[in-house]
């Protein structure tokens, strides 16, 4: 367990790395943090360009992210209430809004792109870490709900 | 270290209407392209295929003669000015400045004015200082091309004269291609000029150029 502990310490930046190359790898690929850095300096450079693409995919994602975590949660005590069978129903009900929201979001919010685009985040960059947070985070409180009950 | 942008056979068009053909444009470090032609002439179509956010039926984009596809396409190469504010409006000078790895005390220098600006988000800021913000973000960054659309527009002529003093001084480190309706601007700082007309780009020189090509009337 020690040994396990030590190389995990070890390789921990490495490790760290790896983690927000899987969450951001389209960004990475093209610029000079590709392939993955092996010095400190590297490590900690990398780390402040990650560090600020998830504070702006954050920032992003907290102008709207007040009505998804309402659906999520309207989802939640909709299953409580009703019975598991519903979580189809329930599922596809997150889907669709979801994709009311993105479409509402590309309307209102298609000037500020540029700016993310200018940091090296695309449109695709800035949704996959968002939808997937979102079905995490879905599945999550869903499972909590079932086991609640 | 200097480079070479060049941009040759776009074809664009929207439905019937054909948009650009057979355009060329390039720009090296060092040098101020200008960039003029009638309202819906096809520049900030030209300027949006460079930066990758639209295609065109055919393109050729290349940098240093290296192909340069959408994917290819980020901060360390190209950066880009649209004509509208783009920047979020809860956004701060700060964080704006901090994002584009801009020295505050550079743009506290050149615009001393909006020191008390610092902490503020950009929507209690005018339009024309967002504007001078968005400008200057997007100038100063570390990046070898940078492609402004419509800098001086919504702008005042005194930051207009400092925003063309910076122009001169980050060309030294860069590339610039610049659009704008305010000709005599371009041709103060431009080293070059390429006019729009029926989707194509013609070299041009001073003023009779203009009034001959009909982009002003004699």
């Amino acid at each position: 367990m020690l040994q396990i502990f030590s190389i995990f310490s070890s390789n921990r930046n490495q490790l760290i790395s790896i983690f927000l190359y899987i969450l951001h790898y389209p960004q990475a690929a093209n610029t000079h943090l590709w392939p993955l850095p092996s010095t400190c300096v590297d490590h900690h450079i990398c780390l402040i360009v990650y560090m600020k693409n998830l504070r702006l995919i954050l920032n992003f994602y907290i102008s709207f992210a007040f009505a998804s975590t309402g659906i999520t949660l309207s989802c939640m005590y909709l299953l409580y209430v009703l019975d598991f069978r519903a979580f189809v129903a329930l599922f596809w009900f997150k889907v669709i809004t979801l994709a009311g929201i993105y479409y509402i979001v590309n309307i209102y919010k298609r000037r500020e792109y540029y700016y993310y685009r200018n940091m090296g985040l695309s449109k695709r960059n800035l949704w996959i870490p968002i939808f997937s947070i979102e079905f995490l985070l879905f599945i999550s409180t869903q499972l909590f709900t079932y086991h609640l009950k | 270290m200097n480079h070479h942008l060049e941009v040759d056979s776009v074809m664009l068009n929207f439905g019937t209407r054909q948009i650009l053909q057979n355009v060329f444009l390039q720009n090296r470090t060092g040098e101020i392209t200008g960039l003029v032609g009638r309202n819906g002439s096809g520049k900030s179509c030209l300027l949006n295929v460079i930066y990758g956010t639209l295609q065109a039926s055919d393109q050729s984009i290349r940098i240093d003669q290296k192909h340069l596809s959408q994917r290819d396409i980020n901060p360390h190469i190209i950066r880009y000015l649209p004509q509208f504010n783009f920047i979020p409006k809860s956004f701060s000078m700060q964080t704006i400045l901090q994002d584009f790895n801009i020295n505050t005390d550079a743009f506290i220098t050149d615009f001393p004015e909006f020191r008390k600006y610092y902490k503020t988000p950009i929507n209690k800021l005018s339009g024309g200082e967002q504007r001078i913000i968005e400008i200057y973000s997007v100038l100063a960054s570390p990046t070898q091309f940078c492609l402004l659309d419509e800098p001086f527009s919504q702008v005042m002529p005194i930051h207009i004269k400092t925003l063309k003093r910076v122009m001169q001084r980050e060309k030294k480190n860069k590339g610039l291609i610049i659009s704008d309706h305010l000709y005599q601007h371009l041709l103060d700082i431009c080293d070059n000029i390429t006019l729009i007309k029926d989707g194509q780009t013609i070299s041009v020189h001073n003023v009779n150029d203009l009034i001959k090509l009909g982009y002003l009337e004699s």
